[in-house]
């Protein structure tokens, strides 16, 4: 008996996983290099791939956002719709975080060493952020309903994991000059490079119209 | 009676009335309500901001934002028609390791900026006393271990 049934429970396990294989669609890595006009890199260039035809399931997505030497750090993020982000205070003197921005308007009381329940961004668009008590202080939250996007590092790239499929990529950074223009592509199982230009201003440029 | 003693008279009774007034006006008044509350805030906000050792704490702070909460926290204090709508004392100055010295360059200060403004010797001392109970919430103990 336990002979007849062990080839016949490989086989489920064997249906199992080609099932798994079947729903996922192959996984192609994707590269967005982000450069100014005479060719440095650009960082901090938030990059967003709007799935196409499959949306991915919701998921429960966390971040961070901490206050180090009255600065946000990081400066620039971009979540989930749906994303809990939570405001620790690393600093021993204590900030008023709040945004008056339309998708999460909020204000927040940070006292030293002492945590607070999380601010659920759960609309999309750019949330501007600042402090009360300090000037200077200021960050960007970028919203997004899909779950592919990254942000350029210091050398002006970002890399993601795209499943296989059509795409609209938008791109935005605080200081851009100019709006950075929407682009759909495909993409395959073969690796992507994509090469953006953008004019990017000082930081007492006006912060750049959000690509919806 | 003579026009003169008449004058002399409705004068002195003029002067009696405006003494009687001065001892019962509340601080708030004699520091010239609201818009002398708001320039005596200002005025040492300024001043303090500004100050080479004082100003360490005041540093990419919002000053205006100061100045509006302290001139509430005045005029709540000293009797006008506010009430204080900022953080503790304690809260406000947490971390910022103000020192008993800075305490008291502060108030001397405020001092200045009163005098400047004519504020009466009686005034201060009365607005003063009522903000030395702060001390024990603004100044931290010194740090065992360097910053």
């Amino acid at each position: 008996m336990i002979e007849r049934h062990r080839p016949r429970r490989v086989g489920i396990a064997c249906l199992a996983l080609a099932a798994l294989f079947a729903q996922a669609a192959p996984a192609s890595s994707v590269k967005v290099t982000v450069t100014s006009a005479s060719g440095a890199p650009v960082q901090d260039t938030v990059i967003v791939f709007d799935p196409l035809d499959a949306k991915p399931p919701a998921t429960n997505e966390t971040a961070s956002i901490d206050q180090i030497n009255k600065r946000f750090v990081p400066r620039v993020s971009v979540v989930r719709t749906g994303t809990q982000i939570t405001f620790p205070n690393s600093d021993r003197i204590r900030h008023q975080v709040y945004s008056f921005s339309k998708p999460k308007q909020f204000s927040l009381k940070l006292y030293a060493g002492s945590p607070k329940t999380p601010v659920i961004f759960d609309q999309p668009g750019l949330v501007v952020l600042g402090c009360n008590i300090h000037d200077n202080m200021l960050a960007f939250v970028g919203v997004v309903d899909s779950p592919y996007f990254a942000k350029t590092t210091n050398d002006g790239t970002a890399a993601l994991t795209l499943p296989a499929g059509r795409y609209r990529l938008r791109a935005w950074h605080p200081y851009a000059l100019v709006a950075i223009p929407t682009q759909e592509l495909k993409v395959t199982a073969a690796p992507l490079d994509v090469p953006l230009t953008i004019q990017v201003g000082n930081e007492t440029a006006t912060v750049a119209e959000w690509p919806e | 009676m003579t026009g003169v003693t008449s004058r002399v008279l409705a004068a002195s009774i003029l002067l009696l009335a405006g003494a009687a007034a001065s001892a019962h006006a509340s601080l708030y008044d004699r520091l010239g309500g609201a818009d002398g509350v708001a320039a005596i805030a200002g005025a040492l906000i300024d001043r303090v901001a500004s100050d080479p050792v004082l100003g360490r704490s005041f540093k990419d702070s919002k000053l205006d934002r100061i100045k509006r909460l302290l001139a509430e926290q005045i005029c709540d204090l000293s009797g006008g028609p506010c009430r204080y709508s900022g953080d503790s004392m304690k809260e406000v100055h947490a971390g910022h390791h103000i020192s008993e010295a800075e305490f008291y360059g502060m108030v001397a200060d405020l001092r200045e900026v009163l005098h400047q403004r004519h504020v009466s010797q009686g005034a201060t001392n009365e607005l003063l006393r009522l903000l030395a109970p702060m001390k024990r919430d603004v100044v931290e103990p010194a740090q065992s271990t360097a910053p």
